[in-house]
């Protein structure tokens, strides 16, 4: 029996569509929870607002100013423009991952597919923001750096290129794989139960995983931090002057 | 108003934490993308060993951009 079974998605409603496999799985399904949790605890904190927060509301706050103040805060200017995007991708990929550590649940991190999606919205809007600021010539001349010989340039335009392409795809990659190898040692600690087969070793992976769990916490929140701040440091990097 | 970009230190921190991986990415790219243009024009190994040498170049220049900013910024 292959242990990690157990982390790969499972489908649960399956469905094509066009010859397309648009099968419901488990972690399109935690995906939908990570969205309604998120949308109800928003919708509950700003319900009754008040001058002097309490309850939901200063979770609310505190989340919104520790996005402005450690991650917006590198747009330097712009911060609050950015403010909604940056709140919705941290927050969608903080609940993802503490919902990948619900049993029987399944993070939507875990699957490559939903990480490469959000690496890919990062890069669209990174992008466009670049050819908004520069307009399409400046962002073109961004390709290639001043004062080089021509037969250089015919060379970095292609290296420009992939160190562009490079930045979503370790986006989509560390997320997923941070994610997927936290799960994977800690179902490898739980097997170790089956393996032993005794009462007397039995505290070993019992006490390991809940200290790994642990672990998991502070990784599923470093994670999704991890993301946000890169995303908004790409942002940043694409309203950037050539100085 | 124009704004010039200064990242903060911690800034500087977590973008050099996150180089390692962005360089490892680079190769791997540029080698997929080499080995892919091998398959449809038929010119093994040469279109992978370009990509392999992009693609280096592309993850390397990555450091160099950040190392100058520092530099710049120092």
């Amino acid at each position: 029996m292959n242990i990690l079974e157990h982390i790969y998605q499972k489908q649960v409603i399956p469905l094509r569509l066009w010859g397309f496999d648009l099968s419901i799985t488990n972690g399109v399904i935690s995906m939908w929870l990570a969205l309604a949790l998120i949308v109800l605890f928003f919708f509950l904190a700003a319900r009754r607002m008040k001058m002097v927060p309490a309850g939901l509301q200063t979770l609310a706050e505190m989340f919104i100013t520790f996005t402005r103040d450690e991650i917006a805060s590198q747009i330097e200017g712009e911060s609050d423009k950015w403010l909604p995007f940056l709140i919705a991708i941290f927050s969608f990929i903080l609940i993802s991952n503490l919902l990948g550590l619900v049993p029987g649940l399944g993070g939507s991190t875990t699957d490559i597919n939903v990480t490469a999606a959000l690496a890919i919205i990062v890069f669209i809007v990174v992008q466009l923001t670049a050819i908004w600021r520069h307009g399409p010539l400046g962002y073109m001349k961004k390709f290639i750096p001043p004062g080089v010989p021509f037969f250089i340039t015919i060379f970095m335009i292609p290296v420009e290129l992939i160190s562009q392409l490079a930045r979503p795809f370790s986006l989509a990659v560390r997320l997923f794989a941070n994610m997927f190898a936290g799960h994977a040692v800690m179902l490898l600690i739980i097997s170790m139960i089956f393996i032993f087969k005794n009462y007397v070793l039995l505290p070993i992976p019992v006490l390991g995983n809940t200290a790994f769990l642990a672990f998991e916490l502070f990784i599923a929140a470093i994670q999704a931090f991890v993301f946000t701040y890169l995303s908004a440091f790409y942002i940043a990097s694409a309203l950037e002057e050539e100085h | 108003m124009i704004r010039i970009f200064k990242p903060e230190p911690e800034s500087d921190f977590m973008r050099a934490a996150s180089l390692g991986l962005e360089i490892a990415v680079a190769v791997f790219l540029g080698a997929f993308i080499g080995y892919e243009a091998d398959r449809y024009f038929k010119t093994s190994p040469w279109g992978m060993v370009l990509g392999l040498v992009i693609g280096s170049i592309a993850g390397f220049w990555n450091a160099y951009k950040f190392a100058m900013s520092e530099d710049e910024h120092s």
